[in-house]
């Protein structure tokens, strides 16, 4: 399935959300050992919760995971990212394409708006704010939660490290107090230059989990931990991935 | 991926022309590792400037933008600064700042000035990185996912 997205779609995607100067990138595009890793560590071990299911993909960025749950036989999706480039670029592809995706354009808490079988949050987790009652708050939204985040070895079991960022990168938060900031065309606060002049400018907080956080997250909220096991997708990076079932 | 290379590039630089009008425009040369592949005179206020290259080597390459020397009246030549460095239409963002600019202008020649994006009258800026691109983990990062 993954060369039918190479053959199929990926060209059209990448020119979608980083535009024409990113041509070559879309020609020469392969899957590499990572995302083959994250794709059949978190999609594939789990279609059961994607196939035939109604999802929201919270903080899709690019949608290449709605995109593939698509191609995995989801019902549909509902790609949350608030950066309207690439929300944008996503329902510019999906018009083309005819996924059977909804795009919008806001921050995780639009989750509310939907009712759907599972809520998927690929890598999403340590940048949103007070993550105990984003997660509370979904029980009357869904059943199951599919989350991958990274595994931070040097965090103790159940606590959380902050750590501040700017927020001019591919992969960045937001300062949650600053919204009115955000730049609609790039999602960024602050520029590589204001960013230097006042460094307090455009920060975020990343939020950095210990291994058995949402092990205890979930214990605390009544919800039962389905699966949780780690997966190397690189020689840098470690991720957990849970199955929370919120209704058991 | 056809052909035996590691990665193709398309590199693009947003550069902001301070030229005052009795200066003369800056010419400058964009390349990889010694090599410059594009040749532009900055008139514009704000333009962006793009080449493409062809990496053959895993590993560390050094994007270069030279501001070319002329002959005579090269202490006129205007002074611009880098505002943005895209790879693939994806900015490097901060890392902008892990950037080394050589000005030719300094009594000892090439010395090292980091976080100096304004390149003044003549030099060569270079930056560093790390081929294939979209291994890339962490710091900085391309792709879709």
């Amino acid at each position: 399935m993954l060369e039918e997205f190479v053959d199929s779609y990926s060209k059209d995607l990448i020119l979608a959300c980083f535009g024409d100067e990113a041509e070559l990138y879309a020609e020469d595009f392969k899957i590499t050992e990572s995302f083959y890793r994250k794709y059949s560590t978190t999609l594939l071990e789990n279609i059961d919760i994607i196939r035939n299911k109604t999802i929201v993909d919270v903080g899709s960025s690019t949608g290449v995971w709605s995109v593939l749950m698509c191609m995995l036989g989801a019902k549909s999706v509902v790609s949350i990212e608030p950066r309207a480039k690439f929300s944008n670029g996503l329902k510019k592809f999906t018009n083309k394409h005819n996924f059977p995706i909804t795009c919008v354009t806001d921050f995780h808490t639009a989750t509310s708006d939907y009712i759907v079988d599972t809520v998927v949050m690929m890598q999403i987790a340590d940048l949103i704010p007070d993550i105990v009652t984003f997660l509370a708050k979904l029980k009357s939204n869904t059943d199951k939660i599919l989350l991958n985040t990274e595994l931070h070895s040097h965090v103790p079991n159940d606590q959380i490290e902050v750590v501040l960022r700017p927020n001019v990168s591919l992969r960045h938060g937001f300062n949650f107090s600053e919204l009115d900031t955000v730049d609609s065309v790039t999602g960024n606060q602050t520029d590589i230059f204001k960013a230097i002049e006042d460094p307090d400018n455009g920060l975020y907080l990343m939020y950095n989990y210990g291994a058995n956080y949402f092990q205890t997250i979930a214990r605390y909220l009544g919800y039962t931990v389905e699966k949780n096991y780690t997966t190397e997708y690189d020689e840098k990076t470690n991720s957990s991935i849970y199955v929370i079932n919120l209704k058991s | 991926m056809s052909g035996n290379y590691v990665e193709r590039l398309r590199i693009s630089i947003d550069i902001e022309n301070q030229t005052r009008k009795d200066q003369i425009n800056p010419t400058i040369s964009l390349g990889l590792n010694d090599e410059f592949y594009s040749h532009y005179t900055v008139t514009n206020d704000f333009d962006t400037y793009s080449f493409d290259a062809i990496v053959y080597t895993v590993g560390s390459q050094i994007v270069q933008l030279k501001i070319n020397e002329l002959e005579q009246d090269s202490w006129r030549i205007g002074q611009i600064y880098i505002r943005d460095l895209r790879i693939h239409g994806i900015s490097v963002g901060m890392n902008l700042y892990s950037s080394i600019y050589y000005p030719v202008s300094h009594p000892d020649g090439h010395t090292e000035m980091p976080s100096i994006l304004c390149l003044g009258n003549r030099g060569l800026w270079s930056f560093q990185i790390d081929t294939p691109l979209h291994e890339n983990t962490k710091d900085w990062k391309i792709g879709l996912v």
